[in-house]
């Protein structure tokens, strides 16, 4: 499937479930994104690094989760003991921001998977100018070096015989600083190289560029992208309704 | 003796293309054993596999004559010291001082004058000594080969596995890598180390492995 048709699903979903403000719909809707996960190129270390990826986020809902339900007091109580009060309207909200982040999270997981340069051929594609698609692409391009920067500082203190679970409280801050600051550094480093590399070159000097590759259109993308369009204004028009 | 490693039948595959085809060696604590052979013949793999980073090949391997793989990589890196092949990949700080205090401290104590000292003697003798506090990302890759290579010397209980150590590495670098390895000998631990230099282990190889077309053959050294 072109990046193209991957980039107009994504932005669709993520569209909805901004629009969406019922439980049902958002489960709806994360369900559809499950779906295309298993669809859109499904391998075991896929799902492996997609589940890597939500297990650290996955903390962050949940604690959104809760300070949603135990600090909403709007609509009828539903709970109450001692001190804690659950409210109606408390666990909706709960409900509708933890499937929208899980919706949101998916959906920029499966673009993280997309190899950075065929950002490029796809924004080129709908004629954006290459500046700004190379500025998009980079954007993709370095959190995925910061990931791969964190998963060898990961390795490296495995291998230093060093579990950060176990280093006392009061030198953990010392040892995150420790580790982090060179993390950054050293993905943006990387990074300033790329921008040199970019001069050696030539970027920019000649107002035409050639494309190696090239992504077209298949018959399917125009199926896909037409019917993934329908469906939007369809539910727009529900929601409006 | 007995092998630190015996490798029996290890057959590894990668990508459907094979790695190793039923290979068979040992390796010796007190030995510094060399792995040789073209770019893509499968040296790193074999020290990833001997330092448990990749869990998944066929065939038996004994580590300190039990099966490899009932051994939690944590025992693993108690016992050894892995190089790898990307120099950026073995730092972890920002600086060489850094880098080398955490080897010592591990966060699990404070920095003190004894650890310094130790530090200043190891910077010293792999010509450091004015770099030691700048950014590791503004130091040549040579310099950067060395902040690894110094670990060693803080690791000297541990077998050393050195993947491709030369790389980046000037005349100097080289002959400061033989006389520590020379010295580990000395103390009854040898290493593993995957070169495409074999030649320049001369003075401290015991024996040297080829690997070539999935299979390994010894080129030098006892059987």
């Amino acid at each position: 499937m072109n990046t193209r048709t991957y980039l107009i699903i994504s932005i669709i979903i993520s569209t909805l479930s901004l629009m969406m403000h019922r439980i049902v719909h958002l489960s709806v809707l994360f369900a559809l994104c499950i779906v295309l996960v298993f669809i859109l190129n499904p391998t075991k270390k896929r799902f492996a690094l997609l589940w890597k990826r939500l297990r650290f986020l996955l903390i962050l809902i949940v604690f959104l989760f809760i300070m949603q339900m135990l600090f909403r007091h709007d609509g009828v109580v539903l709970f109450h003991w001692k001190f804690i009060t659950l409210y109606s309207e408390g666990m909706r909200i709960a409900f509708i921001v933890s499937i929208r982040l899980l919706i949101l999270l998916l959906i920029v997981s499966l673009l993280f998977d997309i190899p950075y340069y065929n950002f490029i051929l796809a924004l080129r594609g709908w004629k954006f100018p290459y500046e700004l698609c190379l500025m998009i692409a980079s954007t993709f391009y370095f959190v995925r070096m910061f990931e791969e920067q964190l998963r060898i500082t990961k390795q490296q203190l495995r291998f230093r015989e060093i579990n950060f679970g176990k280093i006392p409280l009061f030198r953990k801050f010392q040892a995150f600083s420790a580790i982090i600051f060179p993390v950054l550094a050293h993905a943006m480093h990387t990074v300033r190289y790329r921008a040199i590399a970019l001069d050696i070159k030539g970027f920019r000097l000649s107002p035409y560029r050639t494309y190696y590759i090239s992504q077209k259109l298949k018959w399917f993308d125009y199926v896909i992208q037409i019917l993934a369009f329908l469906v939007f204004v369809f539910i727009l028009y529900i929601i409006i309704k | 003796m007995k092998p630190l490693f015996s490798v029996n039948h290890l057959s590894f595959f990668y990508d459907k293309k094979i790695i190793f085809d039923t290979i068979d060696l040992e390796i010796y604590r007190n030995e510094v054993t060399l792995i040789s052979g073209e770019n893509g013949c499968g040296k790193s793999t074999f020290c990833k596999i001997l330092y448990k980073s990749l869990p998944e090949y066929s065939g038996t391997i004994l580590f300190e004559e039990k099966n490899f793989q009932s051994f939690e990589q944590s025992y693993i890196t108690s016992k050894m010291m892995y190089i790898q092949e990307q120099t950026q990949n073995n730092l972890l700080c920002s600086t060489p001082d850094e880098d080398l205090a955490i080897w010592q401290h591990k966060f699990q104590k404070k920095d003190n004058e004894i650890l310094k000292e130790e530090r200043t003697r190891i910077f010293e003798r792999f010509g450091l000594k004015n770099v030691f506090e700048k950014p590791l990302w503004e130091l040549s890759t040579g310099q950067q080969k060395r902040v690894v290579l110094a670990g060693l010397l803080l690791n000297k209980h541990k077998f050393w596995i050195l993947d491709d150590p030369l790389f980046g590495l000037d005349n100097e670098g080289v002959n400061i890598l033989l006389s520590i390895l020379a010295q580990q000998k000395l103390s009854g631990i040898g290493a593993l180390i995957a070169t495409q230099r074999p030649k320049a282990f001369s003075l401290v190889a015991d024996k040297v492995f080829e690997i070539a077309d999935a299979h390994v053959t010894q080129i030098i050294g006892n059987k």
